[in-house]
């Protein structure tokens, strides 16, 4: 041991001598602690809330019909560069609001970040369990799929099942999803195998309780704060990954809204109208470095083992 | 090291064969008659043509037999043919691939250059201006998807700048820098290199950062370490201390992660070929689909993922010569 | 001049925490002589191997030295500058630390490792010092040397290893070793084996001064011939081995003596000390040691004890022997 390290554990068991009485401080408060005493928690936070109430509330909040198309304005630039209050950022190449798109935009892509983690979160965790728990054949099965679907760059996975089932909506989410599930696999899989060799699963076995039951009541606690961290993370991914996928054509399609599409059709009008591409672009943006900046926040904080920023 | 090479070659082989497993049954996925669909995505084809077609695609065969038809002629070097262009799929993807590849390895390579000084220099300078700079570029490296970095690129340097081209490609690069040394003259050079410099940067940015925090965090856990106090207490000046005993330990994680970044990468540079208009294997993908040509995806599929996974053998032996204790270990 | 090799002047040296400072290192004076082997006892966090590393000027944020000298060899190593300090650590002042299975680079062979202070020390070439590094290696009793140079530190046992830094910290001859706890890592056995080896090597290989750092009383009773005893900080107590086993002054080396518990004791004879360890950060008032101290009187609590020089010899900080 260091000095140094020796010399504080020493002031802190002297502390200990003079105990003082804790209040129970609830866990909520604890966490909006940490996350005020945080520059990176708090404005990732912050951000991220703000994301969030505009993709809950963009049907009300969108100032325009985002499906209307008026001819007269079309490339109609943004209010501060000569526009219209009423098109904060002006209109596309057929005349419709992008301040709407963009923010009707951030609730799909929101939209699919949850879902496809959920997706992920659930199929991963489960097949993780049974691999843990049964072992054998199960495990060997599931880890050399998951080996497999590794080997290979997404990209082209993503590519295949595109070409097979047509871009789409929920081609986007199953193919996504797929990309995602290992991560949780193993990180189940492994709390499983953990709790399986300890005594007192073997304890209460002996005494009839069914152990499946033991560790499915304590996987749950145990891998938490993990979960979180990576589900977090994995959202900002996913967002971006469908914009990607859109923008090549391959993801949402017209005319649903998402920020890859939006930066699609921006991407052919680059000299007429800037904000085409931009709105979207800032809508990326803020949504991405809110998640990012939270959940790196919510690694340091909660799960440092993982290395991933 | 030779029998462990060979494991390595074996398990690859068995995953191309998955693959390829896995690419000639799916087309039995498709629902409708997949045909038909191809048919519709490109005019002009016969109903003789459509009837060879399902023969060549297997259709009118059994998975067992397609697949051992697919197997024997992509041993040949046979890949099936393309529909849209008549041509052997794997000539197409081959023609391509050389602009693919300059492209992934040129962002790898700059990615590395800058991240692992950057990454040093945050972690021993930790607290400081440096380091939460440092910060900044990694949130930011991570949050901006690559593509929309290149087209921002392109808004800025192309159509308001008018400095670089926003579409096209010069010749191979290596090509192009060999013509400029034989005739010292830069221009060559700069004909071809000024395509490639708005990709590159737009790929290499979220590597370069994820990989800068990875060094970062590596040395900061490494520095720590009794064989660091160790190395001091030997009187060895600092940067033999940090740049040979701390770095080459630190190293090891970012290589362990090389095969995980290059697949990434390699995604980019798909999107980012889209963008630029870059005549690569990426581009040609995204037109397969729309076009249904199914052989050319295959094709595709089957040649880039065989790649990527030999290059993580070459990764695999890289980190066994890196990292001394996982030797004998075994996989 | 020629029978001090090391002379420690009311050194300082402090850990600045989240918690407040860690008075580590609390004005210590202490000399050794050429040769000599001193023991530096205390229990974990009394500061004795922050004293070790206050000598090699190993002191690093948090940690600051901030007053005192280290007169080595005639000069205060605390006014060199670092490039000065750099060249005399590694070869003339040398280290063994504790845990040998972590203290070896593990990406890096075992004989070039050792080699390496012939670079950035000396002139000898590579192949000189290969040789030498292979004789050395023999010398601490490691097999075939010349065939495991080129082997990597997880190929050798916990023991072999400590060897191997031993012959590092032997091989430019230095003129002092601080062996920071140098066997409490390893088995009883293989404990044995390495201190004897270290008492035999030091005299043979150059007339090294050792400083030996240990909470066992055992291993220190094994090789020194003197023993500084320190408790939060502060030493408290030098004497000669055998005055110090058989005779202690300071109550607090009294405790430390009684309470190692012996083959032929009784068991109600086993005798812990009362109380903890003194609060580094907020050290109680006059003597550290007098909350926890039976013979403590009101004195105590409002002076500190200086280390006094006995008529025989002994030196001890402590009201008690104190008749002033």
């Amino acid at each position: 041991m260091s000095a140094i390290e020796d010399a504080e554990t020493v002031a802190q068991v002297s502390q200990l001598d003079a105990v003082v009485v804790e209040e129970h401080v609830s866990a909520w408060r604890k966490f909006f602690a940490e996350i005020a005493g945080s520059t990176k928690g708090l404005s990732g936070f912050v951000l991220l809330v703000l994301v969030l109430l505009v993709a809950i509330l963009s049907d009300v909040i969108m100032p325009q019909d985002h499906t209307e198309q008026i001819i007269a304005n079309r490339f109609l630039p943004p209010v501060f560069a000569g526009g219209e209050w009423a098109h904060f950022l002006g209109c596309d190449n057929l005349g419709r609001d992008i301040f709407s798109r963009v923010i009707l935009s951030t609730q799909t892509s929101v939209a699919i970040g949850f879902l496809v983690v959920l997706i992920a979160m659930t199929i991963g965790s489960a097949l993780g369990a049974i691999s843990g728990y049964f072992g054998g054949f199960a495990d060997t099965a599931i880890m050399r799929l998951a080996d497999f679907q590794l080997s290979i760059p997404f990209i082209l996975l993503a590519i295949i099942f595109m070409a097979i089932f047509g871009p789409g909506f929920w081609s986007l989410v199953v193919a996504l999803s797929v990309a995602i599930w290992v991560n949780y696999a193993r990180l189940v899989r492994g709390e499983t195998l953990r709790l399986r060799e300890l005594e007192f699963v073997q304890a209460a076995r002996s005494i009839g309780v069914r152990d499946a039951a033991i560790i499915v009541k304590h996987i749950l606690p145990n891998v938490f704060p993990s979960m979180v961290v990576m589900a977090t993370l994995d959202v900002a991914w996913v967002i971006i990954f469908e914009a990607a996928l859109s923008f090549l054509g391959l993801g949402i399609q017209p005319p649903m809204p998402s920020w890859g599409v939006m930066i699609s059709d921006g991407r052919n009008y680059l000299f007429e109208s800037e904000w085409m591409t931009l709105g979207p672009a800032l809508g990326i943006l803020i949504t991405s470095v809110a998640i990012n900046l939270f959940g790196d926040f919510l690694r340091d904080t909660y799960d440092p083992k993982q290395a991933r920023l | 090291m030779l029998s462990f090479l060979i494991r390595r070659l074996l398990y690859a082989a068995v995953v191309i064969v998955c693959v390829i497993f896995f690419v000639s049954i799916i087309i039995k996925f498709i629902p409708g008659d997949p045909v038909d669909v191809m048919a519709a995505g490109n005019p002009g084809i016969t109903e003789e043509d459509k009837q060879r077609l399902r023969e060549q695609l297997g259709l009118t065969r059994p998975v067992h037999e397609q697949f051992v038809v697919y197997i024997w002629g992509a041993l040949q070097g046979d890949l099936g043919q393309s529909i849209r262009f008549r041509v052997p799929t794997a000539q197409l993807v081959l023609e391509r691939l050389p602009a693919t590849l300059e492209l992934t390895i040129l962002s790898m390579v700059v990615a590395v250059l800058i991240a692992i000084p950057l990454g040093i220099v945050t972690a021993l300078r930790q607290g400081s201006a440096i380091d939460y700079g440092g910060t900044v570029i990694a949130i930011l490296g991570v949050s901006i998807p690559s593509f929309l970095l290149g087209i921002l690129f392109i808004l800025v340097f192309a159509v308001d700048l008018f400095w670089l081209p926003s579409s096209g490609r010069g010749e191979f690069l290596p090509y192009a820098v060999w013509h400029a040394l034989l005739n010292l003259d830069f221009d060559i050079f700069w004909k071809s290199f000024k395509f490639i410099i708005l990709p590159t940067v737009a790929l290499a940015l979220s590597v370069t950062a994820w990989n800068a925090r990875l060094t970062r965090s590596a040395m900061l856990d490494v520095i720590r370490q009794d064989y660091i106090q160790f190395a001091k207490a030997k009187g060895l000046p600092d940067r033999v201390v940090y740049l040979r005993h701390a770095f080459r330990n630190a190293m090891i994680p970012s290589i362990t992660i090389i095969g995980l970044q290059l697949g990434y990468l390699l995604g980019g540079t798909f999107v980012i070929e889209n963008v630029f208009a870059w005549p690569g294997v990426g581009r040609l993908a995204v037109q397969a689909v729309f076009w249904r040509d199914y052989p050319l995806i295959q094709a595709i599929v089957v040649m880039i993922g065989g790649m990527f996974v030999l290059i993580n053998i070459v990764i695999d032996i890289i980190y066994r010569e890196v990292d001394p204790r996982i030797r004998y270990v075994g996989d | 001049m020629t029978d001090v090799l090391l002379e420690v002047d009311d050194l300082v040296t402090h850990f600045h925490t989240k918690r407040g400072v860690v008075q580590a290192v609390d004005h210590v004076s202490l000399t050794v002589a050429p040769g000599e082997t001193v023991g530096l006892v205390g229990e974990s966090g009394c500061g004795k191997s922050a004293m070790g590393q206050s000598i090699m000027r190993l002191i690093e944020s948090p940690g600051q030295i901030v007053g005192g000298r280290v007169l080595f060899e005639g000069s205060d190593l605390l006014g060199k500058t670092p490039e000065e300090v750099r060249q005399i650590r590694g070869s003339r002042i040398t280290m063994i630390f504790q845990d040998p299975t972590t203290t070896l680079n593990p990406v890096f062979p075992i004989g070039e490792q050792i080699a390496e202070v012939f670079r950035y020390h000396t002139d000898v070439g590579p192949r000189e010092a290969k040789e030498r590094v292979i004789d050395m290696l023999a010398q601490v009793g490691i097999p075939r040397p010349a065939e495991r140079y080129a082997d990597y530190p997880h190929e050798f046992s916990g023991g072999m290893q400590q060897r191997v830094i031993i012959a590092c910290a032997l091989i430019l001859h230095p003129a002092l070793i601080i062996a920071d706890e140098p066997t409490t890592a390893l088995d009883v056995t293989v404990q044995a084996q390495i201190l004897s080896l270290l008492n035999e090597l030091q005299a043979s290989v150059s007339n090294t001064a050792v400083i030996l750092i240990s909470h066992d009383l055992g291993v220190v009773a094994q090789m020194c011939e003197r023993v500084c005893v320190m408790y939060a900080g502060n030493l408290i107590e030098v004497a000669s081995t055998d005055r110090i086993l058989d005779g202690p002054k300071h109550p607090y080396t009294v405790g430390l003596i009684q309470s190692i518990p012996r083959l032929d004791m009784d068991r109600q004879q086993l005798a812990p000390i009362p109380g903890s360890v003194a609060d580094p950060i907020h050290p109680p008032s006059g003597c550290k040691f007098h909350p926890r101290c039976p013979h403590a009187f009101a004195r105590c609590s409002a002076e500190r004890p200086v280390l006094r020089r006995l008529p025989d010899g002994h030196q001890v900080a402590c009201h008690l022997f104190d008749d002033r």
